[in-house]
């Protein structure tokens, strides 16, 4: 199979920017894709590319229609590289210096290492290609040389498999036929990154990049917890232990990946201030650094009005049955909440069958608790139908960046209760330089809390002073600070500075 | 043990690898799958060709010393070539090579049993034990567990014995590094104990929006487990009756679990009932300060001595407690009085109450 889909024809007709993306537009509906179909739409008077990277070819039909200005959607499939038979090749001049250029790449990254391996790459396939090297015994050795110097104490087979998986990913970037644009916007750092990095180095336009979420924070994550990583070397309970393992060259190669992407960008966004410091941490260049944040369309919420004094006391969590937003919690919270408020009502809106066990066992929970009276679980329905009749909202999720439901609260001057993740906190207390500052817009609660979650709610509540003012302060800050029309007129300036910029020659030579 | 290799059979695979680990072994097998069959036509070409070659020169020529040295020159080229080629290509040439050296002293007679000895080596009978091999490099849990551990000291993965006590994850989350505290959250996540909780709920509280994202995402990840070890506890605890010595042990596990903040509150509650309960039977068996004293000798641990010192604070049994504690001090200075007592004393862990799991 093919490791790549592009149009020759439509990726040699230049668009005014390129979206790179890894994992999800157009084909996972929500988040990160459904900012990426704002931010074209929005954009109508550019012209747009996409490249979408995934692990193979996925059977998923795309969940949005590509909009009018995107003339071509092309694929990179990272797990497909040489998917050709091993084959016995006479030795290239220079295969030794590439080995030595890779290893560095995805052991310590950076723009330098980057241009320095497709240096390399240039002089290698006069001789032969990539896949054919990359399945050759040659590969095999560089694999040797590269375990005997930084993992000798953990397993050569464990090592084999994920070097070759994390250097067919990074050679699929590299050999894929850049489309032509003025500016490559990429939504990730990691492989998308590095894809990135590239086409600045290779083509001199400018290069952005836009993290929701931090992408090497997520991956940190994930990757400590797998158990589908091996632990070959037994460390014990040791957390100096310097030997190097398989989750360490993982995690490592990914940090590798987004110096390589901070270093190659002319503009690293990012949605809140918080994130910027693991930005700031893996290099990227203050000059560099700025936060656009998401907005919502005020329009759709300027005729609600707050719930009433006389309706039942009703607090709603907006989103997914799902883990991460920790719903349980909310559930346990309600309970809580119920013994201090008897007649007060908790909603769940949101779809229920993306984790129908999870589903299932929070429906188990809300009958253990008896909280059956209590609690409704909704499925997906029109927040605007409801939002009148809510008095508090509130956010018990274990991970967010910034929390679209909270911007919508607020725009329908209802306060908010969220634990302490992403941006929540800058939403509801402020910005540190807000002028004038507002004061807070909701309450702020530790994870994992239910008393601290159901005593917050309950305050509010039972306060009907406190929560109108806590009401309308965030409605005031969503107006101020958290509009499309902001976020929007923000990335068109972005662009059109860029896309004015002229080439960077240096770096086109050194690709 | 018996259906495994032994560990002298790693030691030899591992002697033979340049840098001392399963390297080469993986090399080996890999070469014989892929050239095995390969190898040995060529070799076998090679060596018919030069004996048919010897047999025709013979009938034409009689004895020709120097037209049969050519012919042999001829092969150990033909040898000395393909090797080369396998080197280029970074393939195994153990087999050529002894080809080459067995065909200078034996003729056709070398190429021709190194051919042999490739067909062997590339036969079906070495698959029982490239799997059995495999599964060892490949770190499979059906590998006997001695084994394992001496492949791990032979190749230098197992525990570094020479380094420190671990540092306390409590105190490392929150003052360690960041690397530090990802660390343990990782170790907590992947090898969750109740005793960890503590270090989690501290990185839940963490100023640093990283750590405690990355706490909220295990302890999302622990959950499942935790219920799994409350319904575990609850399985074991005994159907009828119990002492109070097993009673206290039992008290610190439920407590550790109802404590996690990571069980449903329908469990941690029916958790509290159950501590509720077994704390009752512990009392039963502090009703003197004699009897105290003997309590506190029935803690088998600090942690269950922590989990009675709280039980008789909540109960109001502060007498009980102030001889608890002057217990717990005689026997840190004098642990042998403990078994002079145990020995002596009528024990409480003999009376049994009578205990129903609450539903």
């Amino acid at each position: 199979m093919n490791a790549r889909e592009i149009d020759e024809a439509a990726a040699s007709r230049e668009t005014d920017v390129c979206i790179i993306v890894e994992g999800c537009y157009p084909y996972i509906p929500g988040g990160v894709s459904g900012w990426i179909d704002w931010l074209i739409r929005t954009q109508h008077e550019l012209s747009f590319s996409v490249v979408a990277l995934w692990p193979k070819p996925t059977d998923q039909p795309p969940r949005y229609a590509l909009p009018p200005n995107v003339s071509a959607l092309h694929h990179l499939y990272l797990q497909d590289f040489g998917a050709e038979p091993v084959r016995a090749i006479k030795t290239p001049p220079g295969v030794e210096q590439l080995g030595v250029d890779l290893a560095h790449l995805m052991g310590q990254g950076g723009i330098a290492p980057l241009s320095k391996v497709m240096v390399d790459l240039v002089e290698m396939r006069r001789h032969v290609s990539l896949p054919l090297l990359f399945n050759s015994p040659l590969a095999w050795q560089i694999a040797q040389r590269t375990y005997a110097n930084e993992m000798p104490y953990g397993s050569f087979l464990h090592f084999f498999w994920a070097w070759r998986a994390l250097l067919g990913g990074l050679l699929s970037t590299l050999e894929l036929p850049l489309p032509k644009a003025k500016v490559y916007h990429t939504i990730s750092t990691g492989y998308a990154g590095v894809l990135a990095a590239r086409a600045g180095l290779e083509t001199g336009r400018p290069v952005m990049l836009t993290e929701h979420g931090i992408y090497t924070n997520e991956r940190r994550i994930e990757l400590l917890m797998a158990s589908w990583v091996a632990d070959t070397v037994d460390k014990g309970h040791a957390l100096d232990d310097p030997r190097f393992d398989l989750r360490d060259m993982w995690i490592r190669a990914f940090e590798a990946y987004a110096r390589t992407c901070y270093q190659g960008c002319n503009e690293v966004v990012t949605l809140y201030e918080d994130n910027q410091k693991a930005q700031r941490a893996l290099g990227a260049s203050e000059d560099n650094l700025r936060v656009i944040a998401n907005g919502i369309d005020l329009k759709r919420f300027a005729t609600l009005r707050p719930a009433s004094e006389d309706e039942r006391p009703t607090v709603a969590l907006i989103g997914r049955v799902v883990p991460i937003k920790d719903v349980k919690t909310f559930v346990t919270a309600a309970g809580l909440l119920r013994e201090r408020i008897p007649n007060v009502r908790a909603l769940i809106l949101g779809p229920t069958d993306e984790d129908q066990q999870y589903y299932e066992e929070c429906v188990a929970l809300v009958a253990a608790l008896g909280l059956e009276n209590t609690i409704e679980f909704t499925g997906s329905v029109n927040i605007l139908d409801y939002l009148s009749r809510i008095h508090v909202v509130a956010l018990t999720s274990l991970s967010e960046s910034q929390p679209l439901v909270i911007l919508e609260a607020g725009a329908a001057g209802i306060p908010f209760v969220a634990t302490n993740v992403g941006s929540c906190r800058e939403i509801l207390e402020g910005r540190p330089d807000e002028v004038p500052a507002l004061g807070p817009g909701g309450i702020i609660t530790e994870l994992v809390a239910p008393a601290g979650i159901a005593q917050a709610i309950g305050d509010l509540l039972a306060d009907p002073v406190r929560r109108r003012r806590y009401g309308e302060t965030l409605r005031e800050r969503v107006k101020r600070t958290y509009t499309s029309d902001k976020a929007v007129a923000s990335y068109r300036t972005l662009y059109q500075r860029l896309i004015a910029a002229p080439d960077r020659p240096g770096n086109r030579s050194a690709a | 043990m018996s259906s495994h290799a032994s560990p002298a059979d790693v030691s030899t695979v591992v002697s033979a690898t340049p840098n001392g680990t399963d390297s080469a072994g993986v090399a080996i097998a890999s070469t014989r799958a892929v050239s095995g069959t390969r190898t040995a036509t060529w070799l076998l070409i090679i060596g018919i060709a030069e004996l048919a070659a010897i047999l025709v020169v013979r009938l034409l020529l009689g004895w020709n010393v120097p037209v049969l040295l050519l012919v042999h020159a001829i092969a150990l080229t033909a040898i000395i070539h393909y090797l080369r080629t396998l080197r280029t290509a970074g393939a195994d040439v153990s087999l050529p090579l002894l080809a080459l050296i067995a065909g200078v002293a034996a003729g056709p007679i070398g190429p021709i049993g190194a051919g042999l000895i490739a067909i062997r080596s590339a036969a079906p009978s070495d698959a029982a034990l490239l799997k059995r091999w495999y599964d060892r490099i490949s770190l499979t849990t059906s590998v006997d567990p001695v084994t394992r551990h001496c492949d791990n000291v032979g190749v230098g993965r197992g525990m570094n014995l020479t380094a420190g006590s671990p540092a306390s994850f409590l105190a490392a989350i929150e003052s360690g590094t960041m690397v530090e505290r990802q660390t343990i959250l990782g170790i907590v996540a992947r090898r969750f104990h109740a005793d960890y909780v503590p270090a989690l709920q501290a990185a839940l509280k963490s100023p640093e929006p990283v750590i405690r994202v990355q706490a909220a995402a295990v302890a999302a990840h622990v959950r499942p487990e935790v219920a799994q070890m409350f319904k575990t506890a609850i399985a074991e605890l005994p159907d009828a009756s119990i002492n109070p010595a097993r009673a206290l042990g039992l008290m610190q596990r439920f407590e550790a679990l109802t404590g996690s903040g990571l069980l449903d509150e329908s469990e941690r509650r029916r958790g509290l009932e159950i501590v509720a309960r077994l704390g009752d039977i512990v009392l039963s068996g502090v009703r003197t300060s004699r009897l105290a004293k003997r309590a506190s000798l029935l803690a088998a641990n600090s942690a269950e001595r922590a989990t009675l010192e709280a039980l008789l604070i909540t109960r109001n049994r502060f007498a009980d407690l102030r001889t608890a504690r002057s217990a717990s001090r005689a026997l840190s200075r004098r642990p042998a009085a403990r078994i002079r007592r145990l020995g002596q004393a009528p024990t409480p862990a003999a009376r049994q109450t009578s205990f129903e799991v609450p539903a």
